[in-house]
C-alpha cells in the first residue's frame, strides 16, 4: 500500500508486508484509520470483486497499527459509515451494518440485487452500489438507507461508484454501448437520482476506472488503464487527476469519442504514478502535509 | 431366386416372409430362408442400435447421474435447455456472470418445481462445466463441456439465485419471466430425448 500527495509526490510504503498483497484502501471520513483487504500473496485481485477477497484490515491512516478486522470471508465489501463507528457489509446475506467496536450486526435489510461495490454516502442516508436491476446488468442504484428501497442512477455496463462530497451525485465507470466491439470505458457522473448525467474523463484506447473526488469536491481522481479490468489483476495503471470544473475532458485523439461529445474541453490532467482504485482523504498524515 | 436373393439383402416383414413361404418352394427351403431373414432382420436391429446409441454423448443410456447431481443444491431436475437467448458474453478472465437459460422440465427428482419450463442461471457459461469453479464459486461444476439448445441436462439446482450467487445476472427475459431463477450448481449432459 503506498501513499501520496495529490499531484504524486512524496509517494511511500506504508505498510510493507512483502508476504501480502493488500488491495483498496479506503480512508475513515476523519482520515484517521484506513480499511482495506489483505490478501495471500499469490492471489489475483480481482478487479471487481476484491470485497470478497481476502480479510478485511483495520489501520491507522499511515499504515501503522494493522489489525485483522475480520477472518478471510468475513465482513465483505467493509466500507465506513459518515461518523467512522459503523461499517456496512455486503453479502449473500444482504446489507448489514456492523458496529465497529464490538464487531456486531446492528441492522440488515435485502441487497436488492446489489452485488458489488456498496458504499454509504457521507450523509448517512443513502448506499450507491452495483446491481442487477430490471434485467440491465452492471447497474448502478442508489439504497436509501433506512428503507432499503432503490433507484436506478446509470444503467447498463457500469461500475466502481462512488458518491460526491454532497452526497447528491455519484461518479462512476460507464462503457456506452455501440462503440463498436468491447468498446472504452469511461467516467461518469449522475444525479443520485438518475438525473443530470455527464462525462467527466473518457479517452479512447484507455479503459478509465477508480473514480473519486477529493474531499472538497474540486478534484477528481482516476486510473487510465490501456487493458480493461483497471489494472488490479496485472501491474495497475497510470493515475490521472483533473479539476471537476474542467470536465467532461477527452483525452488524446479519441476522434470517436469528440465526435459523440463535441462541446468536450481539453483541461490539463495531472500524471500519477501506476495504481489501482485509490482513495482520498484531506487529512496531514504522518510527516506529510 | 435372383428376386430371393434380392429380397434377403435388406430387412423384411413376417408377412413377406410369410408370403415367400407361400410359394412353390419346398418346405425345407422355405424355412430356411426364413430363419435366415429373421437372424438378418435381428443382427441389422442390433447393429442399427449401436449405431444409434454411438452416436448419443456418452454411450448408451447415460442419464447425467453422478454424487455430485443427486446431492448438491435442493432441487435436481433433468430438463431441455429449449432457448439461449442472444449471445454469451465474453469470459475472458475479467468480467464473471450468470446467464439465464430456459428449460422445459422432462423430470423432477429431487425438491419441488411447480412450473413446466423453469429459468436457470448458468455461472460463465463459455466455460466447460469442468472448469468452471473458481475462488468465488468452487461448488459450481459438471460434465456439460457446451451449452447447446435442444440438449437435455440433467442439474442440481438452488432457489432463489440471490441466497445462492452475488454477481451479474444476464436476464433477457425479465420482461416476460413469472417465477424464481434456478442456480444451476451442477450440470451433466445426458442422452435423453
Amino acid at each position: 500500500m503506498f501513499l501520496m500527495r495529490p499531484d504524486g509526490s512524496q509517494l511511500r510504503n506504508i505498510t510493507n508486508t512483502p508476504a501480502w498483497s493488500e488491495a483498496a484502501p479506503r480512508f475513515s471520513p476523519n482520515g484517521k484509520k484506513m480499511l482495506y483487504r489483505r490478501l495471500k500473496k499469490e492471489q489475483t485481485i480481482s478487479h471487481d470483486r476484491w470485497g470478497f477477497q481476502g480479510q478485511l484490515m483495520l489501520a491507522d491512516a499511515d499504515g501503522t497499527k494493522a489489525v485483522e478486522f475480520g477472518k478471510t470471508g468475513e465482513f465483505t465489501w467493509g466500507a465506513w459509515s459518515p461518523d467512522g463507528r459503523q461499517i456496512s457489509c455486503l453479502s449473500l446475506r444482504g446489507v448489514e451494518v456492523v458496529d465497529l467496536k464490538t464487531k456486531r450486526v446492528i441492522r440488515k435489510f435485502p441487497r436488492q440485487g446489489v452485488f458489488q461495490q456498496l458504499f454509504w454516502a457521507p450523509n448517512g442516508k443513502w448506499f450507491c452500489g452495483t446491481a442487477n436491476v430490471g434485467g440491465e446488468k452492471w447497474t448502478i442504484v442508489r439504497m436509501d438507507a433506512s428503507t432499503g428501497k432503490v433507484n436506478v442512477v446509470s444503467k447498463f455496463q457500469n461500475c466502481t461508484p462512488d458518491w460526491f462530497p454532497d452526497s447528491e451525485r455519484v461518479i462512476f465507470s460507464n462503457r456506452p454501448a455501440d462503440q463498436g466491439g468491447h468498446g472504452w470505458t469511461q467516467l461518469w457522473m449522475a444525479g443520485a437520482t438518475g438525473k443530470k448525467r455527464g462525462l467527466v474523463y473518457g479517452e479512447d484506447g484507455r479503459h478509465i476506472y477508480g473514480g473519486a473526488l477529493s474531499p472538497d469536491g474540486k478534484y477528481v481522481l482516476f486510473t487510465r488503464s490501456a487493458k480493461d479490468g483497471g489494472g488490479s489483476e496485472r501491474g495497475g495503471a497510470p493515475g490521472g487527476l483533473m479539476r471537476l470544473s474542467d470536465a467532461p475532458i477527452i483525452g488524446g485523439s479519441s476522434k470517436a469519442l469528440r465526435k459523440e461529445h463535441p462541446n468536450t474541453k481539453d483541461g490539463p490532467v495531472l500524471p500519477l504514478p501506476v495504481c489501482w482504485e485509490p482513495h482520498w482523504t484531506y487529512a496531514a498524515i504522518g510527516d506529510a502535509k | 431366386m435372383t428376386d430371393r436373393t434380392k429380397s434377403s439383402s435388406k430387412p423384411q416383414s413376417v408377412e413377406e416372409c410369410e408370403s415367400a413361404g407361400d410359394s412353390n418352394e419346398p418346405q425345407g427351403s422355405s424355412a430356411k430362408i426364413r430363419v435366415v431373414v429373421v437372424l438378418f432382420a435381428v443382427v441389422a436391429a442390433i447393429g442399427g442400435a449401436i449405431v444409434l446409441m454411438s452416436n448419443r454423448p456418452d454411450g448408451p443410456a447415460d442419464l447425467g447421474i453422478d454424487e455430485k447431481v443427486t446431492t448438491l443444491g435442493s432441487v435436481e431436475v433433468t430438463g431441455r435447455l429449449i432457448e439461449i437467448r442472444g449471445k454469451f458474453l465474453p469470459n475472458d478472465g475479467l468480467y464473471n456472470y450468470a446467464f439465464v437459460m430456459k428449460y422445459e422440465i422432462v423430470e423432477s427428482h429431487r425438491g419441488e418445481v411447480d412450473a413446466k419450463e423453469i429459468f436457470v442461471a448458468h455461472y460463465n457459461p463459455l466455460k466447460p462445466r469442468p472448469q468452471v469453479a473458481d475462488e468465488f464459486y468452487p461448488n459450481i461444476g459438471g460434465t456439460l463441456t457446451k451449452f447447446r439448445a435442444g440438449d437435455v441436462h440433467r442439474m442440481a439446482l438452488e432457489v432463489p439465485i440471490d441466497d445462492h450467487y452475488i454477481g451479474g445476472i444476464v436476464d433477457r427475459y425479465f420482461d416476460e419471466r413469472e417465477g424464481s431463477i434456478y442456480l444451476a450448481v451442477w450440470t451433466n449432459l445426458t442422452n435423453r430425448q
